[in-house]
């Protein structure tokens, strides 16, 4: 089973944290706390995996506690005298292979040459094994030119399909319809999809349509009628600077109206992503490129895991930070 | 006494769908889950287009990438709807596009032997 990084973007945070843009940081920005001298904050991941790796920033911060399955593991220190960026602060091998929660919480102590308890966090790397709940035998990805994977280097590894199929040892396959709208989407479900015989579909929706709202729900309308057992998960488009922000707001709100109309669980692709401009690069345009997809994989994981294992995000919503 | 004849439904195939764009002039890997043949469908979306294709099999998805047997699966200077049947396909096809004007769509579907 592959190592796979997620970004700090696509974690849960409890407390407060905010997104701090950061050139030496993995795509761009990592997540920090506040200074207070208290255990107020936390970040979390869950998933199926057999060893983790954290990595931050070192420099004037505080202590952070490393807790797995809710049981303190250890202590690290993210002082440094100077700042350093991407340092592997901590490595847990040997966990059993399966379902864990990693936690990176929030002391509220330092030690005696730092000035601040804050903690930050840039990645994790984690060595994924099958999740043995999740009982899927077929998963089919459909959109458009963000799930072909137009600004992908390393097509088609870096796909967030591809990305997933190692994630969940499940075979995934991959239909993005460069330009297409939602209608045309929904006009080859039929013939792409369905033969497949899904248990999930994940759909990425709304780039191409100035108005998703009623296609979207024809095209969930469409899932059902041909594939009623299939269980489904849509996302919204990820952050962008190709089109206005009132325009990326309005794809954006209406797949998730559209959503919660429909009652199918959607991923805020666009409120996770934004502000990172780093995802759309070199092309600069709609697409993310591989790291991006590595964001939109995690995304559609930690949502598959929250419905499979049965386990709530923070409620708390979280600040964050423009940039 | 009259015989029955039953016809068993046969599933659809898995069919699969590649807009090509100036920026994405080759597909992804396209399997075909071992069907030895499979159709074409290259489709004009608008006035004016034409297209060049190479269809490319590999046994893996992961490749490398040869160009399949026979004359059709290279195509020069398609300026309208084409279909054609491919036989002795690899497992795996990939379509690259040297040449595209306009807006076209290209299907790969497999055919029951």
């Amino acid at each position: 089973m592959p190592e796979m990084k997620i970004e700090n973007i696509a974690m849960d945070y409890e407390g407060e944290w905010n997104a701090v843009p950061c050139v030496d940081a993995s795509l761009g920005s990592r997540h920090e706390t506040n200074d207070a001298a208290v255990d107020d904050a936390a970040a979390r991941w869950s998933g199926a995996f057999r060893s983790a790796k954290v990595y931050a920033s070192t420099g004037d911060y505080g202590l952070a506690e490393i807790w797995v399955d809710g049981k303190r593991l250890q202590e690290i220190d993210l002082y440094s005298p100077s700042d350093r960026h991407g340092i592997l602060v901590c490595s847990i091998d040997h966990l059993e292979a399966g379902f864990h929660t990693l936690e990176i919480r929030k002391s509220g102590r330092r030690n005696k040459r730092s000035s601040s308890c804050r903690l930050n966090l840039d990645y994790l790397e984690l060595d994924f094994v099958k999740p043995l709940k999740v009982s899927y035998h077929q998963i089919v990805c459909v959109g458009d030119s963000i799930t072909f994977g137009a600004n992908v280097e390393d097509r088609p590894l870096g796909l967030y399909g591809r990305r997933l199929q190692g994630m969940l040892a499940v075979p995934v396959s991959v239909h993005g319809l460069s330009g297409a709208s939602i209608r045309t989407v929904t006009s080859v479900l039929d013939a792409v999809a369905a033969p497949r015989k899904p248990e999930l579909i994940l759909w990425l929706a709304g780039m191409n349509d100035e108005s998703p709202y009623s296609p979207m729900v024809q095209g969930i309308d469409r899932i059902r009628e041909l594939m009623p057992e299939a269980e489904l998960i849509v996302s919204n488009i990820p952050y962008n600077t190709f089109y206005s922000v009132e325009q990326n707001q309005r794809k954006a709100d209406e797949v998730m109206q559209a959503c919660r109309k429909t009652s199918v669980p959607c991923i805020d692709l666009y409120g996770l992503t934004h502000g990172n401009v780093r995802l759309h690069l070199p092309e600069n345009t709609v697409h993310p490129n591989s790291e991006g997809h590595g964001v939109i994989a995690s995304a559609f994981y930690r949502e598959i895991m929250r419905r499979t294992y049965s386990f709530e995000p923070p409620v708390a919503p979280l600040p964050r930070s423009g940039r | 006494m009259m015989r029955q004849f039953c016809c068993h439904p046969v599933a659809p195939p898995p069919a699969h769908i590649y807009l090509p764009t100036p920026g994405t002039r080759r597909s992804n890997p396209m399997d075909m889950h071992g069907y030895s043949r499979c159709r074409i469908y290259v489709l004009r979306s608008t006035e004016n287009a034409s297209i060049d294709l190479v269809i490319k099999g590999a046994p893996n998805e992961y490749g490398p990438y040869l160009q399949e047997l026979g004359e059709q699966a290279s195509q020069c200077d398609v300026t309208s709807d084409l279909s054609f049947v491919l036989r002795d396909i690899s497992r795996y096809l990939v379509i690259e596009i040297p040449r595209l004007t306009g807006s076209w769509t290209i299907w790969a579907v497999p055919i029951h032997a």
